[in-house]
């Protein structure tokens, strides 16, 4: 654990991790829309992110790291004739809504490192 | 905040501690006090250190393309930023605190 | 792969529905074609979508491998996650048939042979087509728009 590190500020970064992978699965969701036999894939959020803050991100000394969250083919959805169940209403919801999440965290994380500096600046 | 506040409230002691290690009379806290503080100071520098090669390493990781996210590179750069005004502060009040002690030393 | 990569994705699907609307634009075109330079009447062409390497492992793999295919994907014109048109095919459907004995492509019997395109189809594969682009699209935009709040982290 370095200097500079708190507990809110690594559930933050859990928090933006977890969010960009799961928009990259999301992604991938939207762009096979059309193409037969698909499955939509998803990861389990909660768990991903309770996993993400459990790990410590700084491990392997580059700054990457931690666990990667899986992506697993999703159960209970619609299929349509060609086998594929992506749901145009459910990606575009999820779209909006980590999108949101990730944007909320980036706004904390800002203000966390400002607090830091000003616990810094005030210890002089 | 738990190690922001540790390595700060190391410092009001360093009035103590710098004529302990000067050899001057002081109130005595020569031994471990002031071990564990120049080790403090010794892990902030090397922190700094480590924590400016990680930065760099996933700026670089996010330019090159080789997969890193831009939120990670953002976070450490500020992390580094940030060790490095904590190690400034250290210094400063160290040497705030040796002239204080000067000062007094005629 | 990193929200970069979350781009080349959805580009990848942009460049596929736009294709299939070209598609779909040549076959409406083309309805009334009773003769091309390979003989008989046009013939229905569809787009066949497949999926590129959306392996859940791959995911995984990306993100820790430094040489990740992601950041060589568009060179390649495959997207690892995304989606490509594997092929063009042509409908092999039987032509319409429509007794116009005066027409110049007219047979012996008097029948001339029609395109087997349906308007009707050919216009909701479209819409299929635009929307899945719109939904692409805001794939571009969510990424670059998270890529963007990173940033404004710093300072």
């Amino acid at each position: 654990m370095g200097l500079i590190d708190t507990p809110m500020l690594r559930v933050l970064s859990g928090s933006l991790d977890v969010n960009a992978f799961r928009q990259r699965v999301i992604s991938s969701n939207l762009a096979n829309v059309d193409t037969p036999g698909y499955r939509t894939r998803d990861i389990d959020f909660h768990r991903a992110l309770t996993d993400a803050v459990v790990s410590s991100p700084e491990e392997d000394g580059n700054g990457s790291g931690g666990s990667t969250p899986v992506a697993r083919k999703l159960q209970g959805l619609i299929e349509r004739p060609d086998g594929n169940n992506v749901s145009a209403d459910r990606e575009g919801l999820l779209l909006a809504t980590t999108q949101l999440r990730f944007s909320l965290s980036a706004q904390l994380a800002k203000d966390e490192f400002h607090k830091i500096l000003s616990a810094i600046r005030e210890g002089a | 905040m738990n190690p922001i506040t540790t390595a700060l409230r190391i410092l009001p002691a360093l009035p103590e501690l710098v004529p302990a290690r000067s050899g001057g009379s002081g109130t005595g806290v020569a031994g471990a006090p002031a071990g564990s503080f120049s080790a403090t100071l010794r892990d902030a520098i090397s922190e700094v250190d480590g924590s400016q090669t990680r930065a760099e390493s996933v700026v670089r990781g996010v330019l090159e393309g080789t997969g890193e996210d831009v939120h990670k590179a953002v976070i450490a750069v500020e992390k580094a930023d940030l060790s490095f005004q904590l190690m400034l502060q250290v210094r400063n009040k160290l040497i705030a605190a040796y002239q204080e002690v000067e000062r007094l030393q005629f | 792969m990193n929200l970069f990569g979350v781009m080349e994705i959805a580009g990848s699907a942009l460049g596929a529905e736009r294709l299939r609307a070209e598609v779909v634009a040549s076959n409406m075109a083309n309805l009334e074609t009773t003769h091309t330079p390979g003989g008989g009447p046009y013939r229905r062409r569809l787009t066949v979508f497949r999926a590129e390497n959306a392996s859940p492992f791959l995911f995984q793999l990306a993100s820790f491998s430094p040489s990740s295919a992601a950041s060589t994907g568009t060179a390649l014109g495959r997207v690892p996650g995304g989606v490509r048109i594997a092929k063009v095919v042509t409908d092999t459907s039987a032509p319409l048939r429509r007794y116009q004995p005066g027409h110049p492509d007219a047979d012996a019997a008097g029948y001339v042979a029609y395109p087997a395109v349906n308007p009707a189809e050919e216009m909701t594969d479209l819409l299929g087509a635009v929307r899945a682009y719109e939904l692409n699209a805001s794939s571009v935009q969510a990424a670059k728009q998270m890529i963007q709040q990173s940033i404004a982290i710093l300072g």
